[in-house]
Parts: structure tokens; C-alpha cells; sequence
């Protein structure tokens, strides 16, 4: 690890404590909604949805999903008829609501590929493998490449880089997501950051 | 980043999780566009979570205005044109109103009766345009004229068809007829007084002397004299049509007697 490298992480352990401490303010203001919402209270389940509503957005944004912004809203209509089930306040509301995001967005995908039209296979056309040239130049130039980059991840890296950075999600709540062991959420994230790195790191293989 | 760098993620704070520096400043800042996907302003709910939240939903408002503003507006649009073509063919508006319509439906709607055909004075009279009763000379026998004045002369009769309620029609099979006392024949010809328009007569033939074998004159023949004094049939006209039924029918009776 170079100096450079060094003092980067010292800075940011130091924001990350100014985090810390605002957080906790936020943890228990998100705790007391989430009782007020439980009884029914309109301006706590607003508070709610304004605090979670854009992760979800980008969450299901970045998977590509159609229409979000009203996929969003049915999220959050399923997740306000289950607010007794929540358990372990704000974070079990937020696992809650990024549970029920993903089981969404995986019915859509299963639907879409039932629906899907037969055609012959191109793999100059793959775009499972790896992004596209075209997705990556466009992130190299700076172009507004960032859902092109992740729609050519596996569905799993991006999956899990989505949970981990927009939902902003613990290994053992993006496990409880994922369906998965907390180990192999840990796997699936490195193996993902991996991928990125090929595509748009320093050292990335160009085009 | 190894394995004791992943056992160590748990224990650190979930913030720095996401985005953890890296050797790649490239894959730091493709991270850091990526978390900038979670950090927009909420989307506007739709309308049934908006009904949850107790709050409108602005853009579905946005766009039912513009069809419920087009609606109204047809309907107004509707109800205004239903009211002035109700009062157009009512002749209720203003008469340059009436007159403008009376030009656009002639000219534009030609099926439909111009209003000026319509006012009494103008044009054809109904009267002229409804149908009247046909006329027909009948000639009378001279010989069944006991009188012999008339003679030949024809009678103008109308001819219109008999209506079977005449009492004294098929006289040849009724005992009067047949005997000839000429009741059946009066029947209720010169009996009849309905309320007639006047009309212009129709001739000047009398068509007195209908036969009777027992001479006596019945009939129509005195209505048919007056249209002859007073050139309208009046009172007469009616004697003269209903007695045709009768003298029609006497006809056949006066056949029956000979």
C-alpha cells in the first residue's frame, strides 16, 4: 500500500467517524418514524418514503428495471402493510424495504425471460460477459456510462455492488437480501469490484 | 483488499462500506457515480401509495387536468348548440339569430323545410296541396225523372267510396228499395250536417227527381240547387256528398226496381 493509499483511508476513517456521530442522530429519528408509522401516522410513513424512496429508485434504476418510479411506490405499498413485522428498527425497516425491492425486480426479470422472444444466439451481442466497448468508452470519456457499466455486470455482481453501495447495505443485510451466506455475499462483492476494476479501473483493459 | 480487510468490514461502520478506498482512483469514482443513483430526490408516489401518504399525487393531477378541462368544455360546447338549435326550431331566437339560422340550414341543410315556406301567405296553400275529392259526371236517366226537367242534364257528383255505414245503401236488397219508397235513398244524405269548409260548386246540374216509384224527391238534389243560387255549396254541399252515397246507392236500387 503506498503513502498515498495511507493517508486516503486515515481521511477517511475520519469522516466516517463525523458519520458515525450523525448517523446515530438519524438512527433514532428513523427508529421513533418508524413507531409513529406503525400506528398509522401519514407525515412519519412521508418521513419514511423520502428517506428510503431514492435508494430504491436507484437501486432498481441501476438493475434497468422498467418504469421505477412507479415500481418504487409499489414497493413501499407492500412494504407499509408488513411495519409490525419490521424487527431491529430502522435497519430491519431498511432490509425490509430492499427485500421486498429485490424479490420484486426478480419476478420482473423471471416474467421478462418467460416473455422473452426466441432468437438465435450472437455473442458479439453478449453483453452478460462483460460491458460493452461502446459502455466503456463512454465511462472513459465521462459520459453518463454508469447504468451502461453495471447492466453489463452478471446479474449477481451487480446485484450485489448495488445493495452494498445505493442501498447502502450491511454484508449481513445484503446476505438477508441475497438470500445468502454472509461469507459468500463477501466473495460475490470482491469478485465484483474485480470485474469494475477490468472495465473502468486504471489499469482496465481498454475497449 | 484481503481476506482480514473483509472480517474487518463488519466491525466498521456501514457508511465507509460502500465505497472503500482503493488503489483504483478510476473504480473509487465509478463507485462514488454509482452511490450518486441512491441519492435523488424521492419520486412523486402514484396514486394509491399517494392515498396512503395522505398527500396528492401532483403528476397524475397534471394529467387528468387537460382530458376533465377538454371534457367540460365539449360539454359546455354540447349544451350551448343543443339550447340554440332547440330555440332556433322553437322560432325563439332574435330574428337576425332566426334569420342566420333559417340561412344556414337552407344552405346547408337543404332537406330541411325552408321557414318562409312555411308562413301562410307565401307560396302554396296547404289547402291547394292537400287532395281533393275527385268529381265525376254521373248521367241520370231521363226517364227515371218523374219530373222530366232535369232530363239528362249530368249531375256532378264526387265519387268518393262508399262508406259502408250508409243506411241506405244496397237499397235493391232492402224492402224499401225495392218497394220504392224511396226512404232508404233519403237516408241520411240530406239528413247530414257536418261542418264543411266552404267550397266553389261544382256544377250547376240539380239532380232533382231522383227516382222513387212512389215520386217523391229525395236526396241530394237540394243541395245541389243551392250550389247553383249561391255558387257554394254550404249547407247544400253536404247534402250534395252525403246524398251521393245515397244516390249512389239508389242507383242500384233504382236498377233493382227496373
Amino acid at each position: 500500500m503506498t503513502a498515498a493509499s495511507g493517508s486516503s483511508t486515515a481521511v477517511g476513517r475520519e469522516a466516517a467517524h463525523r458519520l458515525r456521530v450523525s448517523a446515530d442522530a438519524r438512527q433514532s429519528s428513523a427508529d421513533a418514524d418508524l413507531e409513529a408509522a406503525s400506528r398509522g401516522d401519514q407525515a412519519a410513513l412521508r418521513r419514511i418514503y423520502d428517506d428510503l424512496a431514492p435508494a430504491v429508485l436507484g437501486y432498481l434504476r441501476g438493475h434497468g428495471a422498467p418504469e421505477p418510479e412507479d415500481a418504487t411506490s409499489e414497493v413501499f405499498l407492500a412494504v407499509f402493510t408488513r411495519l409490525d413485522s419490521v424487527v431491529g428498527g430502522a435497519a430491519g425497516l431498511r432490509t425490509l424495504v430492499f427485500s421486498v425491492a429485490h424479490a420484486r425486480l426478480v419476478d420482473q426479470l423471471r416474467r421478462a425471460a418467460r416473455r422473452a422472444p426466441s432468437v438465435p444466439y450472437e455473442p458479439t451481442r453478449d453483453e452478460r460477459v462483460a460491458p460493452s466497448a461502446e459502455a466503456v468508452a463512454l465511462w472513459r470519456e465521462g459520459g453518463a456510462g454508469v447504468e451502461a457499466v453495471l447492466a453489463g455486470l452478471p446479474d449477481d455482481y451487480r446485484d450485489v455492488v448495488l445493495l452494498r453501495v445505493v442501498a447502502d447495505l450491511g454484508v449481513a443485510a445484503t446476505a438477508t437480501v441475497m438470500g445468502r451466506s454472509e461469507g459468500a455475499v463477501k466473495q460475490l462483492y470482491r469478485r465484483a469490484l474485480l470485474a469494475l476494476r477490468d472495465v473502468v479501473g486504471d489499469e482496465g483493459v481498454t475497449g | 483488499m484481503t481476506r482480514s480487510d473483509d472480517d474487518a468490514d463488519e466491525t466498521r461502520p456501514r457508511e465507509e462500506d460502500p465505497v472503500e478506498p482503493t488503489d483504483d482512483t478510476a473504480l473509487e469514482e465509478f463507485l462514488l457515480r454509482v452511490q450518486e443513483l441512491g441519492q435523488d430526490h424521492a419520486p412523486a408516489p402514484n396514486a394509491r401509495l399517494a392515498a396512503v401518504l395522505g398527500t396528492p399525487a401532483p403528476a397524475r393531477v397534471r394529467r387528468i387536468a387537460p382530458r376533465t378541462v377538454a371534457g367540460a368544455t365539449a360539454l359546455g360546447i354540447a349544451t350551448l348548440v343543443g339550447t340554440g338549435w332547440a330555440a332556433a326550431a322553437a322560432d325563439q331566437l332574435p330574428a337576425p339569430a332566426q334569420r342566420a339560422v333559417a340561412r344556414l340550414t337552407a344552405g346547408w341543410l337543404p332537406g330541411i323545410p325552408h321557414p318562409e315556406d312555411r308562413r301562410p301567405g307565401a307560396g302554396t296553400t296547404p289547402s291547394a296541396v292537400l287532395p281533393t275529392p275527385t268529381t265525376a259526371t254521373v248521367p241520370v236517366p231521363a226517364g227515371d225523372d218523374p219530373t222530366g226537367d232535369v232530363g239528362t242534364q249530368p249531375v256532378r257528383q264526387s265519387v268518393a267510396p262508399a262508406r259502408p255505414t250508409g243506411t241506405g245503401g244496397d237499397d235493391a236488397e232492402r224492402p224499401g228499395g225495392e218497394d220504392g219508397d224511396g226512404s232508404a235513398v233519403t237516408d241520411r244524405g240530406g239528413e247530414a250536417e257536418e261542418p264543411r269548409a266552404p267550397r266553389p260548386a261544382t256544377g250547376t246540374a240539380t239532380g232533382e227527381g231522383r227516382d222513387d216509384d212512389n215520386g217523391t224527391q229525395t236526396g241530394s238534389s237540394a243541395g245541389a240547387g243551392d250550389a247553383t243560387t249561391d255558387g257554394y255549396d254550404d249547407g247544400g254541399a253536404t247534402g250534395s256528398d252525403d246524398g251521393h252515397d245515397g244516390s249512389g246507392r239508389g242507383s242500384t236500387g233504382d236498377g233493382a226496381d227496373r
